[in-house]
């Protein structure tokens, strides 16, 4: 019977180095463990320093955009953005500085798990089931949504804390949005696709022998 | 006919590997390395669990088990 010539078959025991093996799988699931664990570490001590912080700050923008302000020496600097400081703050201060924080560490922690369970999949050697394109649909959903959510929450936070401050100041009193999770979410969409229309294939040659 | 998963029937092809096994004196294991097919896969052929043949496969089968595809596969006649 003749088996199909490979590169790999004519020279048996020499792989090509730039190949994905066990190796690269592994350092791309330890990759992506570690930055679901460091999301939700991060995000459980940062809320746990700001339910507890003496002072905290809050970034804000300027309305007008970048400003330039004169010196008490006659030099001139040009602000962007300043930093309030809050102290003694209350609960509702507190739990505003914390929210994106959360929801940003719970849209990381999740989305890592779930292309750390895609991967896993790569080593166990069946990747291209349903399974997967579904976990990586809501990983494209809980990015889209939960990051723009996250950086929504994030300025509004800014603007709502912002607030108390003299109207002087000039701070900003619109929400930014930021599109960045607006392209994973698309990225990751179109990888669920590719997979999922991998299952289809996968499920017409079952049972081929 | 051969059932799926769904209780749909998909074709009513047979599979004699059992019985030419049998006959040839051969294990499941010994034709494997013979015709270069994985056990697993020699299994769901015997047990008429496959969907698809190919014919590499086929022809593989046939040289070791010295017989024609028509000794190694029927069609049933349909039901009622």
């Amino acid at each position: 019977m003749n088996t199909p010539h490979t590169e790999d078959s004519a020279q048996p025991g020499r792989s090509r180095w730039w190949a994905w093996d066990r190796w690269d799988n592994a350092l791309l699931e330890g990759l992506l463990l570690i930055i679901t664990l460091g999301a939700l570490i991060f995000g459980i001590l940062e809320t746990l320093d700001v339910m507890t912080a003496e002072r905290l700050a809050v970034a804000a923008v300027l309305d007008d955009g970048p400003t330039t302000l004169a010196t008490s020496d006659g030099d001139r600097v040009t602000a962007e953005e300043v930093q309030l400081s809050l102290t003694d703050p209350a609960p509702g201060q507190r739990l505003l500085v914390a929210a994106p924080t959360v929801l940003g560490s719970i849209v990381v922690a999740t989305v890592g798990w779930l292309l750390w369970e895609v991967v896993r999949s790569l080593r166990l050697g069946d990747p291209f089931h349903r399974t997967n394109a579904r976990r990586l649909s809501i990983a494209a959903v809980m990015a889209l949504v939960g990051g723009m959510a996250t950086t929504l929450i994030g300025s509004l936070a800014s603007i709502t804390l912002a607030g108390d401050a003299p109207d002087s100041l000039g701070l900003a009193t619109a929400a930014t949005l930021s599109f960045v999770p607006v392209g994973v979410g698309i990225v990751l969409a179109a990888v669920g696709e590719v997979f999922r229309r991998g299952a289809a294939l996968r499920d017409e040659v079952e049972g081929l022998v | 006919m051969a059932p799926t998963d769904a209780g749909e029937e998909l074709h009513r092809v047979r599979c004699h590997l059992g019985s030419l096994l049998e006959q040839r004196g051969l294990t499941l294991t010994e034709l494997s390395e013979r015709v270069g097919v994985s056990l697993v896969n020699l299994s769901v052929l015997k047990n008429d669990r496959a969907r698809a043949v190919r014919f590499s496969t086929l022809t593989a089968l046939c040289d070791a088990l010295e017989c024609q595809p028509g000794d190694l596969l029927a069609v049933t006649p349909p039901e009622g």
